[in-house]
């Protein structure tokens, strides 16, 4: 019952299979609040009128705002729009929550990883997918058992998750580090999805997080 | 006093992502400096618009930074600290052809070092080298020909190499460390990043006193007038900075800082960077409050003006002005002395509401710094 009290707003493509939608999909089916902020006129991302986004009237009363790394190359609007909204996210409290995937074309994630680099102070949880660690850590040249731990600590992001092993999930955060078993075979953004709903009601600390992240992974 | 304040990065109001439309945007906003902060971008596919971006820099008075890579090895193995090494030579050079004023960077892990003078003497070896190559970039004469429209490049001094306080125990950069090796290597300055200094020092920036205290520090030790800044609003934890926040939810107040630049800056060149969440927008607030502590020391000289104008006309010298104000101050003490003696009888008849007059604004405490309260939020600047 109280899982629907968190309420999560998505920033993605209108037909939906991003990582942004897998989330909002995965979280409405835990009882979230949920909303999908998308081109409304079926032009695309590319071509979206982003002055037309009230995104005061989106994120107020809202826990997270969901986007995706991708979405910055899908063209100037859709980048425009990615970035403010997480400046209003800023501003009406809500938290940003990265997620940081492999694009279509993986040569494209150097270009990604940098903008999302640029707004690293905006983002609040930055999950990045497997295969994205072991290309980043490529990138960074940091062993990719280091690579969470790494970045939260030069980028200060509050939680930097992600899965280290198919059945491992391993979040650094503000006051330590935690690495949670998932014990049924679910999704990077089921888990996700999952964690967030968590984690505004698993209470203070590192036992909060922790808590939420083993909740996260547990068959329903 | 020369003050440049600027966000660290494209504004995130602005329509286009460009480092020259950000600039647009930033002389639009009354903001005057910039810190690039796209270090993983430095491509030469990019290098078109750092060209853009040095000619209106050199053509205005917008100043350009640039801040190296965030991912900083510096004290690690040879292998960490050459990767490291390979990406601050990239933004040496489009620290030139921005034209930037200021190249900054972080250190990074103690790594093997221990905190001490070896450590300091190791980072100053490196910071030298640095120098001198950012030295050689900027004055290769053979280029001067190549380079002629770019004039900034001949006639500019180059960048000078900031290094970053840290925020972090376990990273180098405490103030002390910074200032031992700006000290030893010319051509260095320090990065006073005001969010790090709070959070290493569990909290310490917090009165107009603190600031005056680390500036005189620095000035002391450093010795220069010449500052670059960053300013952020922090979450802190046992001397560790946990995350940035925008200025208005950190216990870092920006209001003691522009009181003390106000009050006591005038010795200054300083440039503050804005590298919080709200990058533009803190920056516009920040130019705000500096601008609020101008103005209301110059109400107070004013006042003070006036006072010994009045006390001239009157034919009193200082001395006298002063003289008299002490006893009419004296006087006003033993009168709210008897009435307070008086009060236990004039409660039991209570006076007239007419009869209560409000404190003269002119006897409020004439020297005292006004604090800026957020009553409604009512200088926000969205």
């Amino acid at each position: 019952m109280t899982e629907a009290t968190v309420r999560l707003v998505g920033f993605g493509r209108p037909e939906g299979g991003d990582t942004p939608s897998q989330v909002l999909s995965q979280a409405a089916n835990r009882g979230a609040s949920t909303r999908l902020v998308t081109d409304s006129d079926g032009s695309g991302l590319d071509h979206i009128n982003q002055g037309a986004i009230d995104w005061r009237e989106y994120l107020e009363a809202t826990h997270w705002l969901i986007i995706s790394a991708s979405t910055s190359l899908a063209g100037d609007s859709a980048r425009s729009a990615w970035g403010a909204s997480m400046a209003f996210a800023e501003l009406e409290g809500s938290k940003t929550v990265m997620i940081v995937d492999m694009p279509e074309d993986p040569e494209s994630l150097d270009e990604t990883w940098g903008n999302t680099i640029e707004r690293i102070r905006q983002v609040h949880v930055l999950f990045i997918t497997r295969d994205a660690i072991t290309k980043i850590s490529q990138l960074e040249g940091v062993p990719e058992h280091n690579l969470l731990q790494e970045i939260r600590h030069r980028g200060l992001v509050p939680h930097v998750c992600g899965f280290i092993e198919p059945n491992l999930v391993q979040v650094e955060h503000s006051l330590g580090s935690t690495k949670a078993t998932i014990e049924s075979p679910i999704s990077e953004m089921s888990w996700l999805a999952r964690f967030l709903c968590e984690l505004p009601l698993a209470g203070p600390g590192p036992d909060g997080v922790k808590s939420a992240a083993e909740s996260a992974g547990i068959a329903d | 006093m020369p003050l440049k304040l600027g966000p660290a990065g494209v504004p995130l109001s602005c329509k286009g992502r460009t480092i020259v439309e950000g600039m647009d945007d930033i002389t639009t906003l009354g903001l005057d400096a910039m810190e690039i902060q796209t270090v993983r971008s430095i491509q030469p596919k990019n290098f078109d618009q750092y060209w853009q971006a040095g000619i209106l820099s050199w053509n205005s008075d917008l100043e350009m930074n640039m801040h190296g890579p965030y991912y900083a090895e510096l004290l690690g193995a040879r292998r960490q600290r050459n990767r490291t090494l390979t990406k601050m030579e990239a933004s040496m050079q489009a620290g030139k052809i921005v034209n930037a004023r200021h190249l900054v960077y972080h250190v990074g892990p103690y790594g093997e070092y221990e905190p001490g003078t070896e450590t300091n003497e190791q980072v100053a070896n490196i910071f030298a080298g640095v120098v001198d190559r950012v030295n050689q970039i900027w004055g290769d004469a053979s280029e001067e020909e190549d380079y002629a429209a770019f004039p900034w490049v001949h006639e500019a001094e180059p960048s000078l190499v900031g290094i970053e306080t840290s925020g972090r125990q376990d990273l180098w950069g405490t103030v002390e460390e910074v200032i031992e090796v700006c000290n030893h290597v010319e051509g260095t300055v320090p990065v006073l990043n005001m969010a790090h200094i709070h959070a290493r020092g569990h909290g310490r920036m917090r009165t107009s006193e603190d600031y005056s205290e680390l500036f005189d520090q620095v000035r002391k030790k450093f010795g220069g007038k010449k500052f670059y800044c960053h300013f952020a609003g922090i979450e802190h934890r046992m001397g560790n900075a946990l995350h940035y926040t925008q200025i208005k939810k950190s216990d870092l107040k920006f209001e003691p800082f522009a009181e003390y630049l106000a009050e006591e800056g005038d010795w200054l060149d300083i440039t503050i960077i804005s590298d919080s969440p709200l990058l533009e927008h803190d920056a516009m607030y920040m130019l705000q409050h500096y601008d609020k502590a101008r103005q209301r020391l110059l109400e107070i000289k004013a006042r003070d003006e006036r006072r010994m104008k009045l006390a001239v006309e009157a034919g009193m010298s200082p001395e006298e002005l002063a003289e008299l104000e002490k006893e009419v101050a004296e006087s006003r003490d033993s009168e709210k002395s008897e009435d307070a003696v008086e009060e236990p009888a004039a409660k039991k008849k209570p006076k007239p509401a007419a009869k209560k007059k409000p404190k003269p604004a002119a006897k409020k405490k004439a020297k005292a710094m006004m604090s800026f309260d957020d009553e409604g939020d009512d200088d926000d600047p969205f």
